[in-house]
C-alpha cells in the first residue's frame, strides 16, 4: 500500500551568481494517511527548502529539485507538470506559512481569499464559496465568522489571522498540510492557543501534517514522529516520545540538553560548541564531526547513512556498535 | 544533474555589491562618461581648429575632411566647438548637482533626524522651490543675476537642492530607525557624530544614484539655458548655444545643431545609464 | 543596600489621533507605571508578550525613548532631570544590547570600528594602539578571533554578531547593561553559548542587566528575579525559583503554562487563555487582564489592582492572587473559568 508521501533521496540545490549551495542533500523520509511528522532544526539546516520541495514552491531560480523522488499518493510530481501541480495545490496539499500578515493579500477581505481556494477548485458560485468560507472560519474557532469574513488582514490580530490562514488552508479538504513554523510569530499564549487549534483540525480532518520548526517544544504536543535535520539532511528520525526520552544523535542530544528547561535550573547551559558550518566550508564526512564528542576517524572520511528501522533511525557511525531497538527506548 | 560540481559557495557574501565590471551598462556608461571628462579635459589640446576663427568663406559648409562635422554660419569648425563646448556644458553640468548635493543632502539630514519644526520649516522651503518648474527658475535667477556661466550653476543648485533635501530625509528618517543608531547614542555620540559617521555612509548608496541621475539632468538644463541665451555666452561655445545658431538656417545646415545635439544626447545618454548601473549595483546590497 | 538602579512610576504614553493643534483623543499606554529596584550584580527579566511594555521599558532606562514621567535613579541620582551633557557621561554606566544581530551593527563599519565607538566618544585611550589593545581585549572576553578586527559584520554570523555587540557594551565598563531579546534570533545551540557567556561576565565584573525576553526558559536560567508585565504594568514580581515554583498571578500561571516544554507534558495542568493579546490603546478597565482571566470576577472589572506585596519579596497585581495550582476540577464547569481543551472558543 502506498504512502500518503514518500521522500526519497530528495537534494535541493541554489545557483547562485558565485557557486552552489547545498540546501538539501539527500533527504527521505515517510508519511501515512493521518499521520503528522514533525520536521525540526536550526537555520540553514534545510528545513524549509524540504517543504517548499514538497509543495514544488521553490524559488527558482536559484533554487532547483536536483535530484530525488517526491511520491504523493503514488505519483511522482518531481517532473509534474505546472497543471497538474496547480490541481494539486490548495486541494490535496496545502501549506500555511509563519507570517500571516504575508501570506494575506491586504486589499482584499478575509473571506475573499477563502472563497477563491474553494472557486479555484470546486464549482462553486461566487455566494456558495463565501459560505464555504465562513463555515471555515468558524471551524477554526473565530467568534462571529461571518464579521471576520468581511474584514481586511490588518484588521484582524495576529492570532485571529493566523486562524484565517489555516482556514485558508484546510477549506477544500486536503490530504497533506504543511506548515512552516506556523507558531514562531505569535505570542506564547496564541501560540498555545494555535498548537491546540490544530490538534483538534487533525484529529477531525484526519489530514496527514507535517511541521516544520526550530522549536523542540512546539513538536512535542502535536506530532506523532520528528525528523532532525541539520546541515541539509536528516539525522535523526523517531517517534516523538522516543526522540525525548533516549535521543540517539549526537545532535538531537546536545540540542535537548542546550534548551534551557522551565523545570530546573542549571549552573551553566549546556552548549555545543562551534557553529553550524557555512555551505561553502561543509566538512568532509559526517557534517556535525566538527562538532561532536563522539567523533572519530570513520566520522571524518565517510557520511554515515541513516541507520536503523523505518521510523526509528540515526545518522551516526557511533550508533553501529549499539542497538536502536525499542527495548533499549522503553527502559528510559 | 549531479556533475554540477562548482566551488560551493558562502551565502554571506553573496550579500555583498556585485563587481562593477561584471555589468554591461556600468561599462558603457562608464565608457561615455569618462570620454566626454577626458574631452571636457583635453579639449584645447584635441580640437583641431580655433573654435572662435570666423571665415566668410567657409561658411555653412556639410561635414568634409577639413571640417569633420562641418562648418556654423559664421565659419567656425563645428567639431572644434563640440570639443570645447564639452567643457562648459560639463563643468556646469557637474558644479550644479555637487553643490546642490552638498547643501541638500545636509539639510535634509537634519531634517529627517531632528522632525518637528527643522523638518516642517526645510520641507516647506524646498516645497517652495520645487514648485517653480527648473527652467522657469533658471530663467528667473538669470534675470536676477545677468546670464553668464555662474548663472548657471547657481540656477541649477537652486533647482536640483530641494530634491536631494527630500531624498535626503527621508533616507535618515529610515535609517533613524535602525538599532545600530540606538547603539550609537547609547555609546554616548552626539547627533551630529551620528549624522556624519553613521547615517551618512549607510544614505550614500541612493544619494550617488541621485546625483549621477541629476548630472543628465543638468547637462539638459544648462543646454536649455544657453539655448535661451542665459548661459554660456557666445562666442564661447556650449552644446545649448550652438543649436541656437544653428536655428537660424535649419534646412541649410543642420550640422551644427544636429552635432551639438547628439552631443547633448551621449552625455545625458551617459549619466543616465551610469546611475542605472550604479543602482543595480548599490542597491541590492542595502537589502542586507 | 541601596539600589544600583531605582525606577518609580515609570510611564509612557503615545498620543493617537493628534492634529495640529488639537489635543489626542486617545492615549497609547505603553508603560503605564512601572517601578523596581535593581541591585549591582543582579539579572532583573522582564518578562510578557508584545505590546506589554517591555522593551519599551528597557528604551526608557537609557532615555533611548523619553518617559512621560516617573523616576528613574542611578546610584541615587536623577536620571530623567539631567540635561543632554551630563546625560551623556553618565552614559558609560548604561549599555544597550539589541535582539537583531543584523540590524544592531552598523554594516558599513569594521568590527574595530564598532566596537571602539564608546572608547572614541569617552575618549578612554591615549594613543591608536592603545585603542586597538582595548579591543582586542574585549573581542577575546566575549570569545571571538582578535584577528577578525577588521572585519565588516555581514561577514560574521548571527551568534558572533551577538558577542560583538556585547563587546561593545561592555567596552565603556558599564554598570548595567539592558539587554533586549538578546538570544531570541538566534539558533537554540548559539542560544546557550551566548547566555553562559552573559552570566560569565557578570561574574567577572559585577554588572546588573535587566534582562528583557519572552523565552521563560532562558529567563529562568540567567536571572535572580522575574518581573512580569502585561499591558505597560507589572503584574507580579518575585525571586526566579520561587516564581517558577509557585506563580501568584493568573496570568503568569498561564504564561508558564503555554510555553513550550521539552517533553510531553501532562495534559491536566493546561490552561489556555481566551482571546487575543489586547490592544495598548485600549485597555480595559478596572485590571487589564480580566476580559481573559479564567478566575476573573466583577470586581476585576471595576477596581484597579495594586501590585502588592503577599509574602516578602513577592509582589502581584491581582484581587485574587495564589499560587498554582488553578482551581479544582469541579470549578472548571463554571463558565467563568477558562477552557483548558476545547480550543474553539478560544
Amino acid at each position: 500500500m502506498n504512502a500518503l508521501l514518500e521522500v526519497e533521496d530528495l537534494s535541493v540545490h541554489l545557483f547562485t551568481p558565485r557557486g552552489v549551495v547545498r540546501a538539501v542533500d539527500g533527504v527521505s523520509f515517510r508519511l501515512e494517511a493521518g499521520q503528522s511528522l514533525g520536521i525540526v532544526g536550526e537555520s540553514g539546516c534545510g528545513k524549509t527548502m524540504t517543504a517548499l520541495a514538497l509543495m514544488r514552491l521553490l524559488p527558482s531560480p536559484p533554487a532547483r529539485i536536483v535530484g530525488g523522488h517526491i511520491r504523493f499518493n503514488g505519483e511522482d510530481i518531481v517532473d509534474a507538470t505546472d497543471a497538474r501541480l496547480r490541481q494539486l495545490r490548495g486541494s490535496a496539499m496545502a501549506m500555511i506559512y509563519q507570517d500571516p500578515m504575508t501570506t494575506l493579500n491586504p486589499v482584499f477581505s478575509v473571506g475573499e481569499q477563502i472563497a477563491e481556494v474553494v472557486r479555484l477548485h470546486e464549482h462553486a458560485t461566487p455566494q456558495a464559496a463565501f459560505a464555504r468560507a465562513v463555515e471555515a472560519l468558524h471551524q477554526v474557532g473565530i467568534p462571529e465568522p461571518d464579521r471576520c469574513a468581511r474584514a481586511y488582514p490588518h484588521q484582524l490580530s495576529g492570532g485571529m489571522r493566523q486562524r484565517a490562514v489555516i482556514a485558508m488552508a484546510l477549506v477544500c479538504r486536503p490530504r497533506l498540510l504543511i506548515a512552516d513554523e506556523p507558531t514562531t510569530a505569535l505570542d506564547v499564549t496564541i501560540q498555545a492557543q494555535i498548537l491546540d487549534l490544530m490538534r483538534v483540525l487533525r484529529d477531525e480532518s484526519g489530514a496527514a501534517i507535517i511541521l516544520i520548526t526550530h522549536d523542540l517544544g512546539v513538536v512535542a504536543d502535536l506530532v506523532d514522529d520528528v525528523a532532525v535535520m541539520y546541515a541539509g539532511s536528516v539525522v535523526e528520525c523517531a517517534p516523538v516520545a522516543d526522540l525525548f526520552a533516549a535521543p540517539a544523535h549526537p545532535y538531537t542530544q546536545g540540542l535537548l540538553r542546550a534548551m534551557p528547561s522551565l523545570e530546573r535550573k542549571l549552573h551553566r547551559l549546556p552548549t555545543i560548541e562551534g557553529t553550524v558550518p557555512s555551505p561553502a566550508a561543509m566538512p568532509p564526512g559526517c557534517r556535525f564531526h566538527p562538532r561532536c564528542d563522539l567523533a572519530r576517524t570513520i566520522c571524518r572520511d565517510h557520511r554515515p547513512p541513516l541507520l536503523g528501522m523505518p521510523g526509528r533511525s540515526a545518522a551516526c557511525w557511533a550508533l553501529t556498535e549499539f542497538e536502536l531497538s525499542i527495548a533499549h527506548v522503553t527502559a528510559a | 544533474m549531479s556533475d554540477m560540481a562548482q566551488r560551493v559557495v558562502d551565502p554571506a557574501a553573496v550579500r555583498q555589491p556585485r563587481a562593477l565590471v561584471g555589468n554591461k551598462l556600468t561599462v558603457i556608461g562608464a565608457l561615455l562618461t569618462m570620454t566626454l571628462v577626458m574631452v571636457a579635459v583635453l579639449g584645447s589640446w584635441i580640437a583641431p581648429q580655433d573654435p572662435l576663427d570666423q571665415s566668410f568663406v567657409a561658411a555653412s559648409q556639410p561635414p568634409s575632411a577639413e571640417h569633420w562635422f562641418g562648418t556654423d554660419s559664421f565659419g567656425r569648425d563645428v567639431f572644434s566647438r563640440v570639443i570645447i563646448g564639452t567643457r562648459a556644458s560639463l563643468a556646469i553640468g557637474l558644479t550644479g548637482p555637487i553643490i546642490a548635493a552638498l547643501i541638500g543632502v545636509w539639510a535634509g539630514m537634519l531634517a529627517g533626524w531632528f522632525g518637528g519644526w527643522t523638518d516642517r520649516l526645510l520641507s516647506r522651503f524646498s516645497d517652495l522651490l520645487m514648485s517653480f518648474p527648473t527652467l522657469l527658475l533658471g530663467v528667473m535667477i538669470a534675470a536676477a543675476l545677468g546670464p553668464g556661466f555662474q548663472t548657471a550653476i547657481i540656477a541649477i543648485a537652486i533647482a536640483l537642492f530641494p530634491r536631494f533635501l527630500r531624498l535626503a530625509r527621508s533616507a535618515t528618517q529610515v535609517v533613524r530607525r535602525e538599532p545600530f543608531i540606538d547603539a550609537s547614542i547609547a555609546a554616548g555620540r552626539g547627533p551630529v557624530g551620528i549624522m556624519l559617521r553613521h547615517v551618512a555612509p549607510n544614505i550614500a548608496g541612493s544619494l550617488i544614484v541621485a546625483l549621477s541621475l541629476w548630472i543628465a539632468t543638468a547637462i539638459r538644463l544648462e543646454a536649455a539655458l544657453s539655448f535661451l541665451g542665459l548661459g554660456t555666452q557666445p562666442p564661447a561655445p556650449s552644446w545649448g548655444n550652438m543649436i541656437r545658431d544653428g536655428m537660424g538656417d535649419l534646412v541649410g545646415d543642420p550640422w551644427p545643431a544636429a552635432f551639438a545635439g547628439a552631443a547633448i544626447t551621449l552625455a545625458v545618454l551617459g549619466f543616465n545609464m551610469l546611475g542605472d548601473a550604479l543602482r543595480d549595483m548599490l542597491d541590492p546590497e542595502l537589502d542586507t | 543596600m541601596p539600589a544600583l538602579l531605582s525606577v518609580r512610576d515609570l510611564v509612557k504614553h503615545y498620543p493617537i489621533g493628534s492634529a495640529f493643534g488639537r489635543r489626542a483623543a486617545r492615549q497609547l499606554r505603553a508603560v503605564d507605571g512601572v517601578s523596581f529596584d535593581l541591585q549591582t550584580g543582579e539579572t532583573l527579566a522582564l518578562v510578557g508578550e508584545s505590546g506589554c511594555g517591555k522593551t519599551t521599558t528597557g528604551r526608557m532606562l537609557l532615555r533611548l525613548t523619553e518617559p512621560t514621567s516617573g523616576r528613574i535613579e542611578l546610584d541615587g541620582e536623577d536620571l530623567l532631570g539631567m540635561g543632554r551633557t551630563a546625560l551623556r557621561r553618565r552614559r558609560r554606566e548604561l549599555q544597550i544590547v539589541f535582539q537583531d544581530p543584523y540590524a544592531s551593527l552598523s554594516p558599513r563599519k569594521r568590527v574595530e570600528d564598532i566596537i571602539a565607538e564608546p572608547l572614541d566618544v569617552f575618549r578612554l585611550y591615549r594613543n591608536k594602539n592603545e585603542r586597538r589593545e582595548r579591543v582586542v581585549d574585549l573581542l577575546r572576553l566575549v570569545g571571538l578571533n582578535a584577528e577578525q578586527l577588521r572585519r565588516y559584520p555581514f561577514e560574521f554570523s548571527g551568534g558572533q554578531r551577538q558577542r560583538i555587540a556585547i563587546a561593545r557594551a561592555l567596552a565603556p565598563g558599564p554598570r548595567l547593561i539592558v539587554a533586549d531579546e538578546p538570544v531570541s534570533a538566534l539558533d537554540v545551540s548559539i542560544q546557550s553559548q551566548v547566555v553562559n557567556l552573559m552570566q560569565d561576565l557578570q561574574e567577572r565584573f559585577g554588572i546588573a542587566y535587566v534582562f528583557i525576553s519572552h523565552d521563560l526558559a532562558v529567563v529562568r536560567h540567567i536571572a535572580h528575579r522575574v518581573a512580569v508585565m502585561y499591558l505597560g504594568r507589572l503584574v507580579e514580581l518575585a525571586n526566579t525559583d520561587v516564581l517558577f515554583n509557585a506563580p501568584f498571578h493568573p496570568y503568569t500561571q498561564a504564561l508558564f503554562s503555554a510555553a513550550p516544554a521539552a517533553g510531553p507534558r501532562p495534559r491536566g495542568q493546561r490552561i489556555i487563555l481566551r482571546g487575543d493579546v489586547p490592544n495598548p490603546a485600549r485597555i480595559p478597565t478596572g485590571c487589564g487582564f480580566h476580559p481573559r482571566c479564567p478566575i476573573a470576577a466583577p470586581i476585576c472589572r471595576e477596581q484597579t489592582p495594586v501590585l502588592s506585596e503577599l509574602l516578602p519579596g513577592r509582589l502581584a497585581a491581582c484581587h485574587f492572587a495564589r499560587p498554582f495550582p488553578i482551581p479544582e476540577a469541579a470549578d472548571r464547569n463554571d463558565p467563568a473559568h477558562c477552557e483548558t481543551h476545547d480550543a474553539r472558543s478560544a
